[in-house]
Protein backbone atom coordinates (compact mmCIF):
# COMPACT_ATOMS: atom_id res chain seq x y z
CA UNK A 1 0.00 0.00 0.00
CA UNK A 2 1.45 3.35 -1.42
CA UNK A 3 1.19 6.57 0.78
CA UNK A 4 -0.78 7.87 -2.77
CA UNK A 5 -3.41 6.19 -1.73
CA UNK A 6 -4.20 7.33 1.94
CA UNK A 7 -7.44 9.49 2.44
CA UNK A 8 -6.22 12.76 1.80
CA UNK A 9 -8.09 14.23 4.70
CA UNK A 10 -6.51 11.96 7.35
CA UNK A 11 -3.54 13.81 8.86
CA UNK A 12 -0.64 11.59 7.15
CA UNK A 13 2.09 11.92 10.27
CA UNK A 14 -0.62 10.07 12.88
CA UNK A 15 -1.11 7.79 9.90
CA UNK A 16 2.45 6.78 9.69
CA UNK A 17 3.09 6.45 13.48
CA UNK A 18 0.69 4.04 14.37
CA UNK A 19 1.19 1.91 11.60
CA UNK A 20 4.87 2.05 11.73
CA UNK A 21 4.55 0.65 14.95
CA UNK A 22 2.30 -2.19 14.03
CA UNK A 23 4.39 -3.57 11.30
CA UNK A 24 8.09 -2.96 13.12
CA UNK A 25 6.14 -5.27 15.82
CA UNK A 26 4.85 -7.29 13.78
CA UNK A 27 8.41 -7.39 11.12
CA UNK A 28 10.04 -8.14 14.71
CA UNK A 29 7.69 -11.16 15.55
CA UNK A 30 8.30 -12.51 12.09
CA UNK A 31 11.97 -12.20 12.60
CA UNK A 32 12.09 -13.78 16.57
CA UNK A 33 9.64 -16.90 14.93
CA UNK A 34 12.16 -17.34 12.32
CA UNK A 35 15.14 -17.02 14.00
CA UNK A 36 13.80 -19.43 16.47
CA UNK A 37 12.65 -22.04 14.44
CA UNK A 38 15.97 -21.30 12.21
CA UNK A 39 18.34 -22.34 15.57
CA UNK A 40 16.18 -25.87 16.17
CA UNK A 41 16.72 -26.50 12.50
CA UNK A 42 20.62 -25.76 12.75
CA UNK A 43 20.81 -27.51 15.95
CA UNK A 44 18.71 -30.49 14.64
CA UNK A 45 20.67 -30.59 11.64
CA UNK A 46 24.05 -30.23 13.91
CA UNK A 47 23.17 -33.32 15.56
CA UNK A 48 22.71 -35.21 12.52
CA UNK A 49 25.40 -33.99 10.83
CA UNK A 50 28.25 -34.96 14.13
CA UNK A 51 26.62 -38.47 13.91
CA UNK A 52 27.17 -38.42 10.30
CA UNK A 53 30.91 -36.94 10.20
CA UNK A 54 31.36 -39.25 13.48
CA UNK A 55 30.22 -42.64 11.89
CA UNK A 56 32.10 -42.64 8.80
CA UNK A 57 34.68 -45.37 9.05
CA UNK A 58 32.86 -46.66 12.04
CA UNK A 59 29.27 -47.89 10.94
CA UNK A 60 29.55 -50.78 7.73
CA UNK A 61 26.90 -53.48 7.24
CA UNK A 62 29.50 -55.32 9.48
CA UNK A 63 29.26 -53.14 12.24
CA UNK A 64 25.64 -52.48 11.89
CA UNK A 65 25.19 -56.65 12.00
CA UNK A 66 27.99 -57.85 13.65
CA UNK A 67 28.74 -59.43 17.11
CA UNK A 68 29.93 -57.06 20.03
CA UNK A 69 33.83 -57.64 20.67
CA UNK A 70 35.60 -56.61 23.64
CA UNK A 71 38.83 -56.65 21.77
CA UNK A 72 38.15 -55.36 18.82
CA UNK A 73 35.10 -52.71 17.28
CA UNK A 74 32.68 -55.23 16.62
CA UNK A 75 29.54 -54.51 15.97
CA UNK A 76 25.87 -54.07 17.17
CA UNK A 77 24.19 -56.40 15.87
CA UNK A 78 22.12 -58.19 18.83
CA UNK A 79 21.89 -54.44 20.48
CA UNK A 80 19.88 -53.13 17.47
CA UNK A 81 17.52 -56.52 17.32
CA UNK A 82 16.96 -55.96 20.89
CA UNK A 83 15.99 -52.79 20.74
CA UNK A 84 13.68 -53.52 17.59
CA UNK A 85 12.84 -56.49 19.77
CA UNK A 86 11.72 -54.47 22.78
CA UNK A 87 9.95 -51.29 21.02
CA UNK A 88 7.76 -54.05 19.00
CA UNK A 89 7.09 -55.75 22.39
CA UNK A 90 6.56 -52.35 24.28
CA UNK A 91 4.26 -50.72 21.29
CA UNK A 92 2.33 -53.85 21.42
CA UNK A 93 1.72 -53.31 24.83
CA UNK A 94 1.07 -50.00 25.14
CA UNK A 95 -0.54 -48.61 21.70
CA UNK A 96 -4.10 -50.86 21.40
CA UNK A 97 -4.48 -50.41 25.55
CA UNK A 98 -3.40 -46.71 24.79
CA UNK A 99 -5.92 -46.49 22.06
CA UNK A 100 -8.47 -48.18 23.73
CA UNK A 101 -8.05 -45.91 27.07
CA UNK A 102 -7.72 -42.51 25.37
CA UNK A 103 -11.46 -43.57 23.56
CA UNK A 104 -12.97 -44.95 26.54
CA UNK A 105 -11.55 -41.34 28.15
CA UNK A 106 -12.92 -39.00 25.39
CA UNK A 107 -16.30 -40.41 24.24
CA UNK A 108 -17.17 -42.51 27.18
CA UNK A 109 -15.90 -41.22 30.63
CA UNK A 110 -17.03 -38.05 30.37
CA UNK A 111 -15.44 -34.74 32.86
CA UNK A 112 -16.04 -35.56 36.63
CA UNK A 113 -13.43 -35.53 39.80
CA UNK A 114 -12.46 -38.74 38.83
CA UNK A 115 -11.79 -38.78 35.09
CA UNK A 116 -10.13 -35.15 35.96
CA UNK A 117 -7.98 -37.62 38.60
CA UNK A 118 -7.32 -40.21 35.70
CA UNK A 119 -5.98 -37.19 33.84
CA UNK A 120 -3.88 -35.90 36.37
CA UNK A 121 -2.45 -39.23 36.86
CA UNK A 122 -1.48 -40.44 33.13
CA UNK A 123 0.74 -37.21 33.24
CA UNK A 124 2.37 -37.66 36.64
CA UNK A 125 2.98 -41.31 35.85
CA UNK A 126 4.61 -40.42 32.32
CA UNK A 127 7.02 -37.93 33.31
CA UNK A 128 8.04 -39.88 36.66
CA UNK A 129 11.98 -39.80 36.47
CA UNK A 130 13.05 -43.12 34.10
CA UNK A 131 15.38 -44.32 36.93
CA UNK A 132 12.50 -44.30 39.23
CA UNK A 133 10.20 -46.45 37.03
CA UNK A 134 13.26 -48.80 36.61
CA UNK A 135 13.97 -49.19 40.17
CA UNK A 136 10.01 -49.90 39.99
CA UNK A 137 10.38 -52.55 37.34
CA UNK A 138 13.27 -54.09 39.28
CA UNK A 139 11.21 -54.79 42.41
CA UNK A 140 7.84 -55.96 40.34
CA UNK A 141 8.75 -57.39 37.52
CA UNK A 142 12.24 -59.31 38.12
CA UNK A 143 12.32 -60.10 41.70
CA UNK A 144 8.40 -60.23 42.08
CA UNK A 145 7.99 -62.10 39.39
CA UNK A 146 10.53 -63.99 39.67
CA UNK A 147 11.89 -63.67 35.96
CA UNK A 148 14.84 -62.03 36.55
CA UNK A 149 16.28 -60.01 33.44
CA UNK A 150 14.10 -60.15 30.60
CA UNK A 151 12.87 -57.92 27.67
CA UNK A 152 9.11 -58.20 28.54
CA UNK A 153 9.88 -56.89 32.21
CA UNK A 154 11.80 -54.14 30.22
CA UNK A 155 8.67 -54.17 28.07
CA UNK A 156 6.45 -53.81 30.98
CA UNK A 157 8.77 -51.03 32.69
CA UNK A 158 8.62 -48.96 29.55
CA UNK A 159 4.75 -49.49 29.72
CA UNK A 160 4.40 -47.97 32.96
CA UNK A 161 5.01 -44.51 31.60
CA UNK A 162 4.33 -45.23 28.02
CA UNK A 163 0.42 -46.36 28.52
CA UNK A 164 -0.38 -43.39 30.09
CA UNK A 165 1.39 -41.09 27.84
CA UNK A 166 -0.34 -43.26 24.99
CA UNK A 167 -4.04 -42.86 26.29
CA UNK A 168 -3.58 -39.32 26.76
CA UNK A 169 -2.18 -38.47 23.52
CA UNK A 170 -5.06 -40.65 21.93
CA UNK A 171 -7.22 -38.51 23.99
CA UNK A 172 -6.12 -35.17 22.98
CA UNK A 173 -6.47 -36.19 19.22
CA UNK A 174 -9.72 -37.94 19.55
CA UNK A 175 -11.16 -34.63 21.71
CA UNK A 176 -9.80 -32.24 18.97
CA UNK A 177 -12.10 -33.75 16.49
CA UNK A 178 -14.79 -31.26 15.64
CA UNK A 179 -18.15 -31.83 17.59
CA UNK A 180 -19.54 -31.40 14.27
CA UNK A 181 -18.54 -34.69 13.03
CA UNK A 182 -20.18 -36.34 15.78
CA UNK A 183 -23.14 -34.43 14.97
CA UNK A 184 -23.40 -35.22 11.80
CA UNK A 185 -22.70 -38.81 11.77
CA UNK A 186 -25.48 -39.77 14.63
CA UNK A 187 -27.76 -37.49 12.87
CA UNK A 188 -27.51 -40.43 10.40
CA UNK A 189 -28.77 -42.59 13.08
CA UNK A 190 -25.39 -43.82 13.28
CA UNK A 191 -24.50 -45.67 16.17
CA UNK A 192 -22.18 -44.30 18.88
CA UNK A 193 -19.43 -46.69 17.95
CA UNK A 194 -19.91 -46.48 14.24
CA UNK A 195 -19.27 -42.85 14.59
CA UNK A 196 -16.18 -42.97 16.81
CA UNK A 197 -15.22 -46.01 14.44
CA UNK A 198 -15.95 -44.71 11.05
CA UNK A 199 -15.58 -40.54 11.70
CA UNK A 200 -14.03 -39.56 14.82
CA UNK A 201 -11.15 -42.29 14.82
CA UNK A 202 -9.87 -41.60 10.96
CA UNK A 203 -9.89 -37.78 11.82
CA UNK A 204 -7.50 -38.69 15.19
CA UNK A 205 -5.25 -41.36 13.07
CA UNK A 206 -2.44 -38.46 12.95
CA UNK A 207 -2.71 -37.25 16.10
CA UNK A 208 -2.71 -40.99 17.67
CA UNK A 209 0.73 -42.09 15.41
CA UNK A 210 2.20 -38.66 16.89
CA UNK A 211 1.43 -40.29 20.35
CA UNK A 212 3.63 -43.58 19.15
CA UNK A 213 6.27 -41.67 17.76
CA UNK A 214 6.73 -39.73 21.11
CA UNK A 215 6.31 -42.93 22.91
CA UNK A 216 8.36 -44.84 20.15
CA UNK A 217 10.75 -42.42 20.55
CA UNK A 218 11.12 -43.07 24.89
CA UNK A 219 11.41 -46.81 24.06
CA UNK A 220 14.62 -46.14 21.71
CA UNK A 221 16.49 -43.84 23.58
CA UNK A 222 15.64 -45.32 26.83
CA UNK A 223 18.26 -46.56 29.17
CA UNK A 224 17.54 -45.92 33.17
CA UNK A 225 14.31 -47.94 32.79
CA UNK A 226 16.07 -50.77 31.34
CA UNK A 227 19.29 -51.27 33.46
CA UNK A 228 17.72 -52.89 36.08
CA UNK A 229 14.71 -54.53 34.20
CA UNK A 230 15.79 -55.87 30.60
CA UNK A 231 19.62 -56.25 32.16
CA UNK A 232 23.28 -55.59 31.37
CA UNK A 233 24.09 -58.79 30.19
CA UNK A 234 25.52 -58.26 26.33
CA UNK A 235 24.35 -61.50 24.34
CA UNK A 236 27.31 -61.63 22.02
CA UNK A 237 25.53 -64.11 19.40
CA UNK A 238 22.25 -64.99 18.09
CA UNK A 239 20.71 -67.51 16.32
CA UNK A 240 18.04 -66.75 14.39
CA UNK A 241 16.59 -69.96 13.85
CA UNK A 242 16.09 -70.56 17.20
CA UNK A 243 12.27 -70.26 17.34
CA UNK A 244 11.84 -72.08 20.96
CA UNK A 245 10.23 -69.32 22.81
CA UNK A 246 11.23 -70.39 26.48
CA UNK A 247 14.83 -71.05 26.01
CA UNK A 248 16.92 -67.38 26.95
CA UNK A 249 19.32 -67.94 23.80
CA UNK A 250 16.45 -67.80 21.39
CA UNK A 251 16.45 -63.89 19.93
CA UNK A 252 12.89 -64.34 20.14
CA UNK A 253 12.02 -65.27 23.68
CA UNK A 254 11.10 -62.35 25.99
CA UNK A 255 11.75 -64.28 29.04
CA UNK A 256 15.67 -63.78 28.17
CA UNK A 257 17.70 -60.71 28.96
CA UNK A 258 18.04 -58.00 26.45
CA UNK A 259 20.34 -55.21 26.24
CA UNK A 260 18.97 -52.26 23.71
CA UNK A 261 21.08 -50.63 21.93
CA UNK A 262 20.61 -47.72 24.14
CA UNK A 263 21.69 -49.28 27.35
CA UNK A 264 24.63 -50.46 24.99
CA UNK A 265 25.92 -46.90 24.55
CA UNK A 266 25.76 -45.76 27.96
CA UNK A 267 27.04 -49.66 28.76
CA UNK A 268 30.61 -49.27 26.63
CA UNK A 269 30.76 -45.34 27.07
CA UNK A 270 30.66 -45.79 31.61
CA UNK A 271 31.92 -49.54 32.02
CA UNK A 272 33.03 -50.59 28.67
CA UNK A 273 36.27 -52.40 28.69
CA UNK A 274 37.12 -52.05 25.21
CA UNK A 275 39.36 -49.16 23.95
CA UNK A 276 36.98 -48.75 21.02
CA UNK A 277 34.53 -47.49 23.12
CA UNK A 278 34.24 -43.95 21.55
CA UNK A 279 33.52 -44.81 18.25
CA UNK A 280 31.00 -47.70 19.40
CA UNK A 281 29.13 -44.87 20.99
CA UNK A 282 29.29 -42.38 17.93
CA UNK A 283 28.26 -45.25 15.57
CA UNK A 284 25.91 -47.07 17.93
CA UNK A 285 24.31 -43.55 17.91
CA UNK A 286 23.68 -42.69 14.55
CA UNK A 287 22.40 -46.32 14.03
CA UNK A 288 19.70 -45.36 16.76
CA UNK A 289 19.23 -41.96 15.41
CA UNK A 290 19.25 -43.58 12.06
CA UNK A 291 15.93 -46.02 12.98
CA UNK A 292 14.24 -43.04 14.85
CA UNK A 293 13.68 -41.64 11.58
CA UNK A 294 12.59 -44.68 9.63
CA UNK A 295 10.56 -45.94 12.33
CA UNK A 296 8.84 -41.79 12.14
CA UNK A 297 8.46 -42.31 8.87
CA UNK A 298 7.46 -45.40 8.24
CA UNK A 299 4.85 -44.64 11.30
CA UNK A 300 3.16 -41.48 9.24
CA UNK A 301 2.94 -43.80 6.02
CA UNK A 302 1.03 -46.33 7.80
CA UNK A 303 -0.89 -43.72 9.90
CA UNK A 304 -2.30 -42.24 6.30
CA UNK A 305 -2.90 -45.57 5.11
CA UNK A 306 -4.79 -46.60 8.54
CA UNK A 307 -6.56 -43.55 8.33
CA UNK A 308 -7.62 -44.36 4.65
CA UNK A 309 -8.80 -47.75 5.22
CA UNK A 310 -10.48 -46.73 8.00
CA UNK A 311 -12.73 -44.20 6.15
CA UNK A 312 -13.51 -46.28 3.34
CA UNK A 313 -16.62 -48.85 3.54
CA UNK B 1 -32.98 -0.40 0.83
CA UNK B 2 -35.72 -1.14 -1.46
CA UNK B 3 -39.52 -0.24 0.17
CA UNK B 4 -41.29 -2.58 2.18
CA UNK B 5 -44.49 -4.04 0.15
CA UNK B 6 -47.27 -5.87 2.06
CA UNK B 7 -46.47 -9.01 0.85
CA UNK B 8 -43.34 -8.32 2.98
CA UNK B 9 -45.08 -7.50 6.76
CA UNK B 10 -45.47 -11.45 8.09
CA UNK B 11 -41.63 -12.19 7.63
CA UNK B 12 -40.36 -8.98 8.84
CA UNK B 13 -43.12 -9.13 11.44
CA UNK B 14 -41.32 -12.71 12.44
CA UNK B 15 -38.04 -11.06 12.14
CA UNK B 16 -38.69 -8.60 14.56
CA UNK B 17 -40.06 -11.13 16.84
CA UNK B 18 -39.22 -11.79 20.59
CA UNK B 19 -35.87 -14.28 20.71
CA UNK B 20 -38.21 -17.28 20.94
CA UNK B 21 -39.35 -19.93 18.26
CA UNK B 22 -42.68 -18.53 17.83
CA UNK B 23 -44.69 -20.65 15.18
CA UNK B 24 -48.47 -20.74 14.58
CA UNK B 25 -50.56 -23.36 16.53
CA UNK B 26 -51.13 -25.07 13.57
CA UNK B 27 -49.31 -24.99 10.22
CA UNK B 28 -52.46 -25.56 6.97
CA UNK B 29 -50.14 -26.79 3.93
CA UNK B 30 -50.50 -24.66 0.76
CA UNK B 31 -51.43 -27.47 -1.30
CA UNK B 32 -53.93 -30.20 -1.38
CA UNK B 33 -52.23 -33.82 0.03
CA UNK B 34 -53.22 -36.81 -0.83
CA UNK B 35 -55.47 -39.14 1.76
CA UNK B 36 -53.08 -40.15 4.64
CA UNK B 37 -52.21 -43.68 4.93
CA UNK B 38 -50.26 -44.28 7.58
CA UNK B 39 -51.83 -45.97 11.16
CA UNK B 40 -51.92 -42.95 13.08
CA UNK B 41 -53.87 -40.67 10.51
CA UNK B 42 -56.79 -43.06 10.66
CA UNK B 43 -58.14 -40.34 13.26
CA UNK B 44 -58.46 -37.61 10.27
CA UNK B 45 -59.90 -40.02 8.01
CA UNK B 46 -63.27 -38.05 8.79
CA UNK B 47 -62.16 -34.77 7.93
CA UNK B 48 -61.73 -35.21 4.41
CA UNK B 49 -58.59 -32.93 3.19
CA UNK B 50 -56.79 -32.69 6.13
CA UNK B 51 -53.58 -34.38 5.93
CA UNK B 52 -52.24 -36.21 9.44
CA UNK B 53 -50.06 -34.80 11.60
CA UNK B 54 -46.50 -36.58 11.38
CA UNK B 55 -45.00 -34.45 13.30
CA UNK B 56 -45.92 -32.78 17.03
CA UNK B 57 -44.93 -30.81 19.43
CA UNK B 58 -47.24 -29.82 22.65
CA UNK B 59 -45.39 -27.04 24.91
CA UNK B 60 -41.70 -27.91 24.05
CA UNK B 61 -39.40 -25.45 26.25
CA UNK B 62 -35.48 -26.08 26.40
CA UNK B 63 -33.22 -25.21 28.51
CA UNK B 64 -29.87 -24.94 28.43
CA UNK B 65 -27.56 -25.10 32.14
CA UNK B 66 -30.30 -22.44 33.24
CA UNK B 67 -31.01 -20.43 29.85
CA UNK B 68 -34.28 -21.14 28.57
CA UNK B 69 -33.40 -21.17 24.94
CA UNK B 70 -37.08 -22.19 23.33
CA UNK B 71 -40.10 -21.31 25.15
CA UNK B 72 -43.67 -23.11 25.03
CA UNK B 73 -43.52 -24.35 21.06
CA UNK B 74 -46.39 -26.19 20.06
CA UNK B 75 -46.95 -26.97 16.60
CA UNK B 76 -48.45 -29.58 14.50
CA UNK B 77 -46.37 -30.85 11.50
CA UNK B 78 -48.85 -32.72 8.47
CA UNK B 79 -46.87 -35.06 6.62
CA UNK B 80 -45.44 -33.98 3.22
CA UNK B 81 -45.66 -30.62 4.03
CA UNK B 82 -42.93 -28.09 4.08
CA UNK B 83 -42.76 -25.91 6.77
CA UNK B 84 -40.28 -23.00 7.42
CA UNK B 85 -39.17 -21.51 11.12
CA UNK B 86 -38.16 -18.20 10.42
CA UNK B 87 -36.46 -15.67 13.11
CA UNK B 88 -33.60 -14.12 14.42
CA UNK B 89 -30.15 -15.79 15.06
CA UNK B 90 -30.67 -17.40 18.28
CA UNK B 91 -34.00 -17.54 18.89
CA UNK B 92 -34.07 -21.48 18.97
CA UNK B 93 -35.44 -22.18 15.62
CA UNK B 94 -32.36 -24.77 15.45
CA UNK B 95 -33.20 -25.76 19.17
CA UNK B 96 -36.81 -26.81 17.96
CA UNK B 97 -35.69 -29.08 15.11
CA UNK B 98 -33.21 -30.71 17.23
CA UNK B 99 -36.16 -32.01 19.25
CA UNK B 100 -37.50 -33.53 16.53
CA UNK B 101 -34.60 -36.07 16.32
CA UNK B 102 -33.33 -35.57 19.88
CA UNK B 103 -30.12 -34.02 18.86
CA UNK B 104 -30.19 -31.97 22.07
CA UNK B 105 -29.56 -35.29 24.08
CA UNK B 106 -26.09 -34.78 23.02
CA UNK B 107 -25.62 -31.29 24.29
CA UNK B 108 -24.17 -31.20 28.10
CA UNK B 109 -27.15 -29.59 30.25
CA UNK B 110 -29.95 -29.21 27.99
CA UNK B 111 -33.51 -30.00 29.16
CA UNK B 112 -36.44 -30.42 26.79
CA UNK B 113 -39.62 -30.21 28.60
CA UNK B 114 -43.17 -31.07 26.83
CA UNK B 115 -44.08 -33.45 24.22
CA UNK B 116 -42.74 -34.41 21.25
CA UNK B 117 -44.78 -36.63 18.53
CA UNK B 118 -43.77 -38.67 15.47
CA UNK B 119 -46.96 -40.25 14.45
CA UNK B 120 -48.31 -39.97 17.26
CA UNK B 121 -45.62 -41.87 19.56
CA UNK B 122 -43.61 -40.00 22.09
CA UNK B 123 -40.23 -39.05 21.36
CA UNK B 124 -38.98 -38.26 24.54
CA UNK B 125 -40.20 -41.50 26.03
CA UNK B 126 -36.43 -43.06 27.71
CA UNK B 127 -37.54 -46.12 25.43
CA UNK B 128 -36.54 -44.74 22.40
CA UNK B 129 -34.08 -45.98 20.54
CA UNK B 130 -32.80 -42.66 19.59
CA UNK B 131 -30.77 -44.24 16.51
CA UNK B 132 -33.81 -45.77 15.25
CA UNK B 133 -35.16 -42.03 15.31
CA UNK B 134 -32.59 -40.11 13.89
CA UNK B 135 -32.71 -43.06 10.76
CA UNK B 136 -36.26 -41.83 10.16
CA UNK B 137 -35.88 -38.51 11.02
CA UNK B 138 -33.26 -37.02 9.10
CA UNK B 139 -31.42 -33.68 9.42
CA UNK B 140 -29.52 -31.35 7.42
CA UNK B 141 -26.95 -28.50 9.34
CA UNK B 142 -26.76 -25.41 9.16
CA UNK B 143 -23.01 -25.52 8.15
CA UNK B 144 -22.53 -28.71 5.53
CA UNK B 145 -20.26 -31.11 7.19
CA UNK B 146 -18.86 -33.69 4.70
CA UNK B 147 -17.16 -36.74 5.98
CA UNK B 148 -13.34 -36.92 5.19
CA UNK B 149 -13.79 -39.74 3.00
CA UNK B 150 -15.06 -39.53 -0.64
CA UNK B 151 -18.29 -38.26 -2.27
CA UNK B 152 -19.25 -41.93 -2.63
CA UNK B 153 -18.99 -42.61 0.49
CA UNK B 154 -20.24 -39.73 2.38
CA UNK B 155 -23.50 -40.53 0.39
CA UNK B 156 -23.61 -43.77 1.20
CA UNK B 157 -22.61 -43.46 4.93
CA UNK B 158 -26.02 -43.74 6.22
CA UNK B 159 -27.63 -46.64 4.66
CA UNK B 160 -24.09 -48.24 5.03
CA UNK B 161 -24.26 -47.52 8.96
CA UNK B 162 -27.91 -49.51 8.72
CA UNK B 163 -26.42 -52.34 7.09
CA UNK B 164 -27.02 -51.79 3.51
CA UNK B 165 -23.45 -53.40 1.98
CA UNK B 166 -25.06 -54.82 -1.71
CA UNK B 167 -22.71 -52.97 -4.04
CA UNK B 168 -25.52 -52.33 -6.76
CA UNK B 169 -28.41 -50.64 -4.03
CA UNK B 170 -25.85 -48.42 -2.81
CA UNK B 171 -24.38 -47.61 -6.54
CA UNK B 172 -28.16 -46.55 -7.32
CA UNK B 173 -28.75 -44.94 -4.06
CA UNK B 174 -25.91 -42.77 -4.51
CA UNK B 175 -26.59 -42.07 -8.23
CA UNK B 176 -30.09 -41.27 -7.71
CA UNK B 177 -29.76 -38.83 -4.53
CA UNK B 178 -26.64 -36.82 -6.20
CA UNK B 179 -28.62 -36.70 -8.82
CA UNK B 180 -31.95 -35.17 -7.10
CA UNK B 181 -29.10 -32.75 -5.67
CA UNK B 182 -27.88 -31.68 -8.88
CA UNK B 183 -24.71 -32.66 -8.64
CA UNK B 184 -24.39 -36.07 -10.89
CA UNK B 185 -23.02 -34.12 -13.51
CA UNK B 186 -20.58 -32.51 -11.50
CA UNK B 187 -19.28 -35.59 -9.26
CA UNK B 188 -19.85 -38.36 -11.02
CA UNK B 189 -16.24 -38.64 -12.33
CA UNK B 190 -14.83 -38.36 -8.58
CA UNK B 191 -16.78 -40.28 -6.58
CA UNK B 192 -14.33 -41.87 -4.65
Amino acid sequence: MSAANAPTNLPASRLRATSGRTILADKVATAVLWGLGGFVLLLLGGIIVHFIIASIGVVSPSFIFGDPSDTELGGVGPLLWNSIYMLVLAMAIAVPLGILAGIYMAEYAGDNRVTDLIRFAEEAISSVPSIVVGLFGLIAFVNLTGWGFTALGGALALTLFNLPLMARLSEQALRAVPAEERSASLALGATKWQTIRHVVLPLAIPGIVTGIILTSGRVFGEAAALLFTAGLSTPTHYVFSNLNLLDPQSPWSPLRPATTLAVYIWKTNSEGLSVYAPQIGDGASAILLASVLIFNLGARFLGRSLSRRLTAA
Amino acid sequence: MTAVTRQDEPLLEAIEQEPRAIVPPRIVPTAPLEAPSTGAAAANVGAGTLPAVKVAAQGVSVHYGTKLAVRDVSLDVPERSILALIGPSGSGKSTVLRCFNRMNDLIPGARVSGQVQLDGEDLMDPQVSVVELRRRVGMVFQRPNPFPMSIYDNVAYGPRRRGTSNRAVLDELVERSLTRAALWNEVKVDLR
